[in-house]
């Protein structure tokens, strides 16, 4: 007779990466690196922030990039000229995991910066259930995306610290309202910081990054 | 299609708990999701499908329980389900805590027969090793 036997347990089936993505936290964090995790669709903008940011901390801020896509080094090639950069090709999957971001480090020797910068790969949907060792998780939305993309994407929005709104210059050419985006938003994440910029003619860009300053100093504060 | 990657950790997590409590053949795996829990029911039971194949929970049942999205008020207290994706409290607009539907849950696994006398090297990890190598490549 075959017998049946039924163990019960509550589990969280990401508990194994979550746990090791807190230990990588920890060891960055007691290091003085902020990592960043940068997520948006297609296009919104995140390479051209970055490239913004690095030009404006120039030599005042250390910071390094560790830049996803399915396939090319296109992002790595504009970046690198600027700061030290990694490109991870996931080879079609469509988010990065924590253990690409491991070799994106050991590439880039795990140097000691102010911050590090993850550039997820463009897509609301995968990345937002990957936690990637971050400090600081943020999402970007272009003007041209549309002002309706928190509620279709709620758990991108629900599980970000800031939302960052990008092409600012392009306001007056497209129907996008930049308080029709916080709203819808903030029913997600009530506690969401927002900041607009423009990386092409430099608008919110020195707010953006002391912006990043004041979340460094005050999320590792924690780990001293 | 991140289900997979979800996948091989479910199955590992499986193994561990046949290993754990000496159990046989694994002939249903259950699992909880919710609204936030980035999982899509029909995408994960065709990567368990899949990935099972060859492992100690070949030919398992998988049992998905959807499960609602429900919160408490941190100011009133006030429990309730969340529709629409508004979390702020419908009795007096505070923020509130989600107290489910925003994880992946194993919840139970059922075994039949005698304990398999398998090593640990299962064919969850043969799948590992086979994706390590693809994208290695």
């Amino acid at each position: 007779m075959t017998t049946t036997k039924t163990i019960t347990v509550r589990r969280d089936v990401a508990a194994e990466s979550k746990a090791d993505a807190g230990i990588e936290r920890l060891r960055l964090g007691r290091r003085g690196t902020l990592v960043v995790n940068l997520l948006s669709s297609p296009g919104a903008g995140k390479t051209a922030l970055l490239e913004a940011t690095a030009k404006c901390f120039g030599g005042e801020r250390s910071m390094a990039v560790l830049v996803g896509d399915l396939e090319t080094d296109r992002d790595a090639q504009r970046l690198s000229p600027l700061v030290p950069t990694a490109q991870l090709t996931t080879g079609g999957a469509c988010h990065l995991e924590l253990p690409l971001v491991r070799r994106g480090l050991d590439a880039l020797g795990d140097p000691q910066v102010d911050f590090l910068f993850i550039e997820n790969v463009g897509n609301l949907v995968c990345p937002a259930s990957h936690d990637l060792a971050e400090h600081l998780r943020i999402v970007l939305v272009s003007t041209t995306e549309g002002d309706d993309k928190p509620g279709k994407y709620p758990k991108m929005f629900r599980t970000s610290d800031t939302m960052m709104v990008t092409k600012l210059d392009l306001l007056p050419h497209v129907p996008f309202s930049v308080e029709a985006v916080i709203e819808d938003a903030r029913r997600i994440q009530p506690d969401l910081d927002v900041l607009q910029a423009c990386a092409i003619d430099g608008t919110g860009i020195r707010t953006w990054c002391d912006y990043l300053v004041s979340e460094r100093t005050k999320r590792l504060a924690e780990f001293e | 299609m991140h289900e997979q990657s979800l996948v091989r950790s479910l199955l590992k997590q499986v193994e561990s708990l046949r290993c754990e409590y000496d159990g046989g053949c694994v002939s249903e795996v259950r699992v909880e999701i919710g609204p936030l829990s980035g999982v899509e029911s029909l995408l994960l039971l065709g990567a368990f499908e899949l990935l099972s194949n060859g492992t100690t929970a070949d030919g398992a049942t998988l049992v998905v329980d959807e499960v609602p999205l429900m919160a408490k008020c941190k100011s009133c207290s006030h429990a309730f389900e969340i529709n629409n994706f508004v979390f702020s409290c419908p009795l007096c607009g505070g923020n509130v805590k989600v107290t489910s539907g925003e994880e992946f849950l194993l919840t139970s696994v059922s075994f039949s027969g005698d304990p398999v006398q398998n090593e640990l090297s299962t064919a969850v990890e043969k799948h590992e090793t086979a994706s390590a190598q693809r994208s290695e490549r």
